[in-house]
């Protein structure tokens, strides 16, 4: 969607506003956003993604566009979420840690499409799926619960 | 009975489309082809475009009754709802992702609308290519929602627990076992008439049957905390709780004019009136009402409901006649 103020640029930041009751939804560039005294800075990237780059090799890093929608990874911090699923490709690096904060892992476990190969399916292991639930209840302090899955994943390697 | 507590089961799967950017980073023709390739998808198994989503005040009422989101009945740009011939599993194409399908079951019947969902996913993806990941699963538009995509939630009416101060309880032990609770309507949302969505948080690392099988036991227990404690209040404050709950319904009975908000705080005593056996309104029959008297629902039947003070005697007139 391009931005409704020049018209020209990809809109990246969206908000709704309302002026004397009438509400209207505004999709600003980030340039725009910016010029317009908008704090392009979604509250959800401070809890997800960390904080805007800073240094140079941070910019460099983040000039970097993903092939299919063009977002950049500072426009993906202004929006708080990915614009596209070829993002998760393109910004591997930058959202593998974010990712695995959020969920405890980054391993799937559950459906595939159907007509996917087998092979190109990493099936977890049952020793995987506990490490993965082991560190979401260290996580969440849930120390007892911890205590047991360690306890299974030890049995499951034939340890006492 | 599980009604007394739990309302409904709702199970959402989200889904992308392989090479196309997430709304709102989409273009109108995009749209159009995402659309029509879910059209093309569900025809012949007995799913409908429901063309009168168009429609402002229609949408709003199906957000009302929780079949699809606010976000969603509030959408500008170009999107679409189908729904399957008995109303159990909606397609929202073009929502947050491209498509978000809806199962739900009455009272708590996870097991039910998941295995509603999937068949509608199994159905869509032998037509289409759906954006995946073997380590991050299905691709969302919001990293929250990666994995298997799904939320399992339930609807439960928790007045017994919300009294006695001890929802932000549950709320804490919740988040500790990667679950979360909401209002009414979901995300943001209050928790009207004490009405709160119990759901999975996490959706990555975790099979469906897991996430399925994990609320439901969740919601079974908290279903058990509020029981116990409605027994213990009720026991408490006899009087004042009856006194409460037999003026909520004369009110409902009587009034001329009444705001949504003060029908859901005596719509929420009344409930809990019938539970606890003391007035013979049935669940079932409040549920429905529920509906009935939103604003939206009373917009469809007037259209001079627009003005509130029209639509409030208008609702009074409703609650009377229905109860």
């Amino acid at each position: 969607m391009l931005c409704s103020k020049c018209k020209t640029n990809q809109a990246t930041f969206f908000y709704t506003q309302s002026i004397n009751g009438n509400e209207s939804s505004v999709a600003l560039c980030k340039n725009c956003a910016e010029t317009s005294g908008m704090n392009t800075v979604s509250p959800l990237f401070g809890s997800f993604f960390g904080t805007p780059a800073k240094s140079t090799r941070d910019i460099q890093r983040q000039s970097k566009k993903c092939s299919l929608c063009a977002l950049t990874f500072n426009d993906i911090l202004s929006m708080g979420k990915v614009g596209c699923p070829e993002c998760y490709n393109t910004f591997k690096e930058e959202l593998g840690d974010t990712i695995r904060s959020i969920h405890g892992t980054a391993k799937h476990v559950g459906r595939t499409p159907s007509g996917t190969p087998a092979n190109e399916i990493k099936q977890l292991s049952e020793e995987e799926v506990l490490r993965g639930k082991l560190t979401e209840a260290i996580k969440t302090e849930n120390y007892e619960e911890a205590a047991a899955i360690r306890d299974k994943i030890k049995a499951l390697k034939g340890e006492n | 009975m599980t009604n007394d507590v739990i309302l409904r089961s709702r199970v959402r799967i989200a889904r992308n489309i392989k090479d196309y950017p997430f709304p709102p980073v989409l273009n109108d023709a995009c749209r159009k082809e995402i659309i029509e390739k879910v059209t093309t998808a569900s025809a012949g198994h007995g799913y409908i475009n429901d063309d009168k989503i168009a429609d402002a005040v229609y949408a709003h009422t199906l957000s009302e009754e929780n079949l699809i989101s606010r976000e969603f009945a509030a959408e500008k740009e170009r999107h679409a709802l189908l729904k399957n011939e008995d109303c159990e599993t909606y397609i929202m194409v073009c929502e947050e992702d491209h498509l978000r399908i809806q199962s739900f079951s009455d009272g708590l019947d996870l097991a039910k609308a998941g295995e509603r969902a999937i068949e509608c996913e199994k159905l869509l993806s032998k037509k289409i290519n759906f954006a995946f990941n073997s380590d991050l699963g299905y691709l969302t538009r919001c990293p929250t929602n990666l994995g298997t995509a799904m939320r399992a939630s339930v609807m439960m009416f928790l007045p017994a627990l919300t009294m006695t101060h001890r929802m932000g309880d549950v709320k804490t032990q919740l988040e500790k076992i990667g679950m979360t609770i909401r209002g009414m309507y979901g995300e943001g949302s209050n928790a009207d008439a004490y009405m709160y969505q119990i759901s999975n948080r996490l959706s990555l690392g975790h099979s469906e049957q897991d996430l399925l099988s994990k609320t439901a036991a969740v919601a079974k227990r908290i279903a058990e905390d509020e029981r116990n404690a409605r027994s213990a209040a009720f026991e408490a404050n006899k009087d004042v709780l009856t006194d409460k709950i037999m003026r909520s319904l004369g009110t409902l009975k009587y009034a001329h004019v009444i705001s949504s908000k003060e029908f859901l705080d005596c719509y929420a005593y009344v409930r809990l009136g019938s539970v606890l056996k003391l007035c013979d309104v049935p669940c079932e029959k409040l549920d429905k009402l529920l509906y009935k008297a939103m604003p939206a629902h009373i917009m469809m039947l007037r259209e001079n409901a627009e003005n509130s003070h029209e639509r409030d005697k208008m609702r009074a007139k409703i609650i009377k006649e229905y109860l």
